[in-house]
C-alpha cells in the first residue's frame, strides 16, 4: 500500500490563550519573508501541542486520533491538512484532500446554498463541470430542497450541517479528516452520515478522524493514534490501543474521584458461560424456534439441548414493519427479498422484564435468506432507549472469525457479551444485517431494564461507563469470535 | 513532459477557477443587501467630477493649459484614481476577508489574489465603459488611443493591488494599517492630477514621488490626445510595478498561514 500521508518528527507550539502578541506575529511575518524560520525560545506563555510526532498511513486506511482534551489531535489534524504549519518536522500528503473540521465553516451566510456549495466544490479544487455532476446528489443528501436557493444564514445549524457534510463527503476526496462531525445533529443525521461513511470507506478513501466517541471510533477504525499531552502515546489496532487509553482514563478518573472503595467493592466475579447457560435451562423463557434448521454444523453438533429447545416450535415470519421509516432517528430496514424468515432469543436469565448487569448475555439470531449474502455482516447494537445513545456493539466485521458469503437457507447466528457491562438504566437492543454497506434487515429486538448487581454498580462515573463498556464487547469479539465458530462454547445437554 | 505540462495547465485552470468564485463570492456578499449594487462603487468618483466641472465653470478652479475638456479631465482623474485606492484597500483586507475560509481550508494563496484581479478587471470594465461614452461625448474618442490607455488603467491597478497585498499580512493584524492607508489615499488625491491641473514644469518633484500621478497622467493623455507622457518615467516604473507585484505573490503565499494561526 503507498503513503498516502506521512508525519516524521512533528512539533507544533503555540503561545497561551491571548499570549500570542501581535508583536512576535509581525516578528515572525518578516522573519519569514526573510527566509527564516519563525523563532523558537523558551518562552513561559509558550506550550507544546505537538512533541515528535511521528506515523505514516498508508491508501485505504481508517485511522483514529485520540486523546484526553487539549491532547493535540485537532492540531495535529490542522496541520495534516495544511491549514496551519509545524514548528518541526515534516508532514507529506499525496492525494486530494478533505478537511471535515468544522462543517458549515466558510458558509457565507448571505449567499444561497446553491451559491456556497459551488464556492466549497472550487475550494475542493473541483471544476464547474464537476460540481455539475454532482450537484444533484448533493442536494438529496442534505434533503434541503426548495431551500437550497434560500441564503444559508436563513438555514438552522442541523440543515448548515448536512449541507455541510453532503459537500465535503462528495467532493470526491482521496484523503478525509474529520473532526468529530459525526456528532453533530440529529441521530437520524448522525446514523446517515455513518452510513456515508462506511461507503467512503469500502471505497478505498484514506480516513483520519478525530474523535471521543469511542463507539465511532471501532465502527470505522481498524488502527487507532493516541496522542496525550501533545506526545504520542500509542499506534496500533484500535482494540489494544482503546484498551490501553480506557485504563489511562480510568485511571485519571479514579485519580480525580473520592469514592474509590467503590469500585473496589464492585470487583464481582464473572460468571461463566456454563453457568449461565445452566441459568437458561431453569429459567422460564419461553423460547420461539426455528423449525427444520440446516445449519452449519458447529454450533449445532456442540449443543444439542439448544437446538431441542429452538426445534420446539414453528418458525414466527418475520414482522412485517414499516420499510425504512424513521423513528426518532432510527432507521428500520426490511428487504423482505433477502431475507425470508427471522427470529432471535435471549439466552439470559431474566426476571420480571429485568436483567441483571455484569451476567453474561447470550443471543442467538436465526434467519432465513432467499439469496445469497455475499458480504454478510450480523451485528446487535445496545441503545440507551430514551436518548438512543449507543452503548455498544456486538458486530461479526470485528472479529477473527469474519462471516463468508451466506447462501440461501437457514443460518444461525450466536453472539455473546460476557459480563455485560452496562450501568443500571432502559435499554433495547436491535438486530442488524448487512451485506457490505446495505442493510437487509435492523429491527429493535427487545427492550431490557438493566438492574444494580449485588446493589453495587462496577463503575459509577458517568464518564466512563462508555469506555468500559466498548472495551470489554470489543475485547471479547475480538478474543473469542462470534460466530459458529466459538471454540470454547460449553457443552449444554 | 506532457504529463506535466497538463497537470500545470489543470491547476491552472483549478486556481482561475476557485479565484472566480471567490470573486463571486465576495461581489454577491457585498451586493445581497443593496439595491442599487455596484453603482454605488461609482457614485462617488462620477458625483465628484460633477461636483469640480461645476466649480470650474463657475470659475473657481482653473483649467488652463488643458488641451481637452476639463471635464474629460476631471471625469478620467478621479476614475482612474478610484481604480487605484479600490485596489489598494481591497487587496489590503484579501486576509481578513477570507479568514473564516482560510482557518478551515487551505487554498492557493494565488487565488486571494486572483480574486481581486478579477475583481478590478470587472469594476474595470464598467469604468472604462464610462471612459468611452465620456470620449463619445466630448468627441475625443480615438479607439487606439483609447486601447493603449488600457495598459495605463492596467497597470494602475496592478500597482495598487500590489501594494495593497504586501500590506495585508500586516493589516490582519494591525487594522490600523489600513486605517492609515486610506487615510493617506484621501489626502495623496489632492497631490496627485486629479481634479486640479498641474503644470508639469512647478510640480515636477510631485511626478517623481507620485507614481500614481504619473500612472493617471499618462493614461489620461493617451486616451484622449493619443501621446504618452512621461516616457522615461514608465520605462522605469513599469518593470518595478511587474517586480512589486511578483514580491506581493510571494508576500501572501508565505505568510498567509501564519496569519491563519495567528487569527484563530
Amino acid at each position: 500500500m503507498n503513503t498516502v500521508i506521512s508525519a516524521s518528527g512533528v512539533y507544533k507550539k503555540f503561545k497561551l490563550q491571548g499570549q500570542k502578541t501581535r508583536a512576535s506575529c509581525v516578528r515572525d511575518i518578516c522573519r519569514v519573508l526573510l527566509g527564516l524560520p519563525p523563532k523558537i525560545k523558551k518562552d513561559d506563555n509558550e506550550f507544546w501541542a505537538l512533541q515528535n510526532i511521528s506515523f505514516k498511513i498508508a491508501q485505504g486506511e481508517s485511522v483514529a486520533l485520540i486523546g484526553s482534551n487539549g491532547s493535540g489531535k485537532s492540531t495535529m489534524l490542522s496541520i495534516i491538512a495544511g491549514i496551519m504549519p509545524q514548528t518541526r518536522g515534516a508532514v507529506k500528503t499525496v492525494g486530494r484532500m478533505q478537511a471535515m473540521i468544522n462543517l458549515g465553516a466558510g458558509f457565507n451566510n448571505r449567499l444561497s446554498g446553491n451559491e456556497n456549495i459551488y464556492n466549497a466544490a472550487a475550494l475542493a479544487g473541483m471544476s464547474k463541470k464537476e460540481t455539475d455532476a454532482l450537484y444533484d446528489e448533493i442536494v438529496a443528501f442534505a434533503e434541503l430542497g426548495v431551500r437550497i436557493n434560500s441564503p444559508v444564514g436563513s438555514y438552522s445549524s442541523g440543515m448548515k450541517a448536512r449541507l455541510g457534510f453532503a459537500l465535503a463527503s462528495h467532493l470526491n476526496p482521496e484523503i478525509m479528516l474529520i473532526d468529530e462531525v459525526l456528532s453533530v445533529g440529529d441521530i437520524y443525521f448522525q446514523n446517515k452520515c455513518k452510513r456515508r461513511m462506511e461507503e467512503l470507506k469500502h471505497k478505498g478513501i484514506t480516513m483520519i478522524m478525530v474523535s471521543h466517541s469511542l463507539g465511532a471510533i471501532t465502527e470505522f477504525c481498524r488502527r487507532t493514534i493516541w496522542i496525550e499531552q501533545s506526545r504520542l502515546m500509542a499506534d496500533g489496532e484500535t482494540k489494544n490501543v482503546l484498551k490501553k487509553y480506557q485504563e489511562y482514563m480510568l485511571g485519571k478518573t479514579a485519580k480525580a474521584d473520592t469514592g474509590k472503595a467503590k469500585a473496589k467493592d464492585a470487583q464481582v466475579e464473572r460468571a461463566d458461560l456454563s453457568a449461565a447457560l445452566e441459568d437458561v435451562a431453569d429459567s422460564q423463557l419461553s423460547f420461539r424456534s426455528f423449525g427444520n434448521l440446516q445449519v452449519p454444523g458447529i454450533v449445532l453438533d456442540r449443543h444439542p439441548a439448544l437446538i431441542k429447545k429452538l426445534s420446539a416450535c414453528p418458525v414466527q415470519d418475520i414482522i412485517p414493519v414499516r420499510e425504512k421509516e424513521y423513528e426518532r432517528g432510527y432507521i428500520y430496514y426490511n428487504e423482505t427479498e433477502y431475507i425470508e424468515r427471522l427470529t432471535y432469543e435471549l439466552f439470559t436469565p431474566v426476571a420480571d422484564g429485568k436483567l441483571y448487569a455484569k451476567r453474561d448475555f447470550i443471543l442467538a439470531v436465526c434467519a432465513k435468506f432467499k439469496k445469497t449474502v455475499h458480504q454478510p455482516l450480523l451485528a446487535s447494537s445496545f441503545y440507551n432507549q430514551v436518548t438512543l445513545e449507543k452503548h455498544g456493539v456486538i458486530n461479526t466485521t470485528r472479529s477473527q472469525h469474519r462471516v463468508a458469503a451466506l447462501d440461501p437457507g437457514w443460518h444461525l447466528w450466536i453472539a455473546s457479551i460476557p459480563f455485560l457491562p452496562l450501568l443500571a438504566g432502559d435499554y433495547f437492543f436491535d438486530i442488524c444485517i448487512k451485506d457490505g454497506t446495505f442493510y437487509l434487515y435492523r429491527q429493535p429486538a427487545c427492550k431490557l431494564t438493566i438492574t444494580e448487581y449485588d446493589k453495587t454498580i462496577f463503575f459509577d462515573f458517568s464518564v466512563t461507563h462508555l469506555l468500559v463498556t466498548l472495551s470489554a464487547i470489543e475485547e471479547y469479539n475480538i478474543a473469542s469470535g462470534l460466530y459458529m465458530e466459538h471454540k470454547d462454547w460449553p457443552v449444554y445437554e | 513532459m506532457f504529463e506535466i505540462f497538463r497537470s500545470k495547465k489543470n491547476r491552472f485552470k483549478a486556481n482561475v477557477y476557485l479565484s472566480f468564485r471567490l470573486f463571486r463570492k465576495d461581489l454577491l456578499t457585498q451586493q445581497a443587501l443593496t439595491r442599487l449594487g455596484m453603482l454605488w462603487d461609482f457614485m462617488e468618483p462620477l458625483t465628484m467630477a460633477g461636483l469640480f466641472i461645476f466649480l470650474a465653470q463657475a470659475g473657481f478652479i482653473s483649467s488652463q493649459g488643458l488641451s481637452f475638456p476639463y471635464a474629460l479631465y476631471v471625469i478620467f482623474g478621479f476614475i482612474l484614481y478610484q481604480a487605484f485606492t479600490d485596489s489598494v484597500n481591497h487587496s489590503i483586507r484579501v486576509i481578513s476577508r477570507n479568514k473564516d475560509i482560510l482557518k478551515y481550508k487551505k487554498i492557493p494563496s494565488i487565488c486571494l489574489a486572483g480574486s481581486d484581479l478579477f475583481r478590478f478587471l470587472y469594476f474595470g470594465a464598467v469604468r472604462l465603459a464610462i471612459l468611452v461614452v465620456a470620449l463619445l461625448g466630448f468627441g475625443y474618442f480615438n479607439p487606439l488611443a483609447f486601447l493603449a490607455s488600457i495598459a495605463g488603467y492596467f497597470i494602475t491597478i496592478v500597482f495598487g493591488m500590489s501594494l495593497g497585498l504586501i500590506l495585508s499580512p500586516f493589516n490582519s493584524i494591525y487594522e490600523d494599517i489600513g486605517r492609515l492607508v486610506g487615510i493617506v489615499l484621501s489626502i495623496m488625491r489632492f497631490g496627485t492630477p486629479v481634479m486640479w491641473v498641474f503644470p508639469y514644469e512647478k510640480f515636477l518633484w510631485l511626478y517623481l514621488f507620485n507614481p500614481v500621478a504619473v500612472l493617471i497622467d499618462s493614461t489620461r493623455s493617451m486616451a484622449t490626445l493619443g501621446t504618452i507622457e512621461f516616457s522615461v518615467y514608465l520605462a522605469v516604473l513599469v518593470p518595478v510595478i511587474a517586480l512589486l507585484s511578483l514580491l506581493s505573490v510571494h508576500v501572501l503565499r508565505k505568510t498567509a498561514t501564519l496569519i491563519v494561526e495567528h487569527l484563530s
